[in-house]
């Protein structure tokens, strides 16, 4: 599995987070990973590119995100940097369920989406980076 | 994404959604389904065509029920495909956004 390891810098805008997408897709096919699998790598990439670019703070006009993913015994493994103002999104409360469509709030569940398809999800700070970690398991 | 909205029977409209419901997908779905659910009619979202979600296409569905639901129509979800089911499962949607697994099954809650 030498080559099994990605890598790729992305800009930060709305058609940057749906390259990302595709890029992964990418991968995958050439991994011949599952498609389950692949589904919860790009769901957990996808809602992290976008609390980044809906909520990060900018702190330069050059802010970017950098995607690694990783084929390894067991699944892929994701690392996810982003340049924006530090923000963990591990340590966000899970929003309470709406009982009616009438109370229901259309925003925030991206997080808790992270959460249910992520294992091994950890998040440091590094001075430069938001740096997120996890795991989708086959 | 692509987005085809047309008439379900006499009962409301049926959007069909294609593609993935992603950032770039929920954009540009974003005003012709903001549209349709500010007729208030019921809406069949026909779901089979999309392939990928994730919270922000979430967030345009809910947005667009809550509409209809202000006009006490229905919105339903036909036939998403197993990995956008759990998706809508595991975000707690299952009883705010009604599943059906046929065209039929759809006309009998529009009509009930």
């Amino acid at each position: 599995m030498a080559n099994d390891v990605e890598t790729r810098r992305f800009g930060m805008s709305c058609s940057d987070v749906a390259a990302i997408d595709d890029w992964l897709e990418t991968v995958g096919a050439r991994w011949g990973a599952s498609e389950r699998t692949m589904f919860g790598a790009r769901l957990c990439v996808a809602e992290l590119a976008a609390n980044a670019l809906e909520h990060g703070i900018s702190r330069t006009s050059a802010d970017h995100i950098v995607v690694t993913v990783r084929r390894i015994c067991g699944g892929v493994a994701v690392e996810f940097l982003d340049s924006r103002a530090p923000f963990d999104p591990t340590a966000v409360p899970e929003p309470d369920r709406a009982e009616s469509i009438e109370s229901a709030d259309p925003t925030g569940r991206g997080l808790t989406l992270l959460h249910a398809y992520a294992r091994n999800l950890t998040y440091s700070h590094d001075g430069i980076y938001n740096r997120v970690k996890l795991m989708i398991s086959t | 994404m692509d987005i085809t909205i047309s008439d379900f029977g006499n009962l409301g409209k049926k959007v069909i959604l294609v593609g993935k419901l992603d950032i770039a997908g929920a954009e540009r779905i974003d005003l012709p389904l903001a549209a349709v659910a500010g007729t208030r009619q019921s809406i069949v979202v026909d779901m089979m065509g999309v392939d990928f979600i994730a919270s922000i296409g979430i967030r345009h569905l809910v947005m667009a029920a809550k509409a209809v639901a202000r006009g006490n129509g229905k919105f339903l979800l036909l036939n998403p495909t197993p990995l956008v089911t759990e998706v809508l499962k595991t975000a707690g949607l299952e009883q705010l956004l009604p599943i059906v697994r046929s065209e039929d099954e759809a006309l009998a809650v529009l009509a009930g």
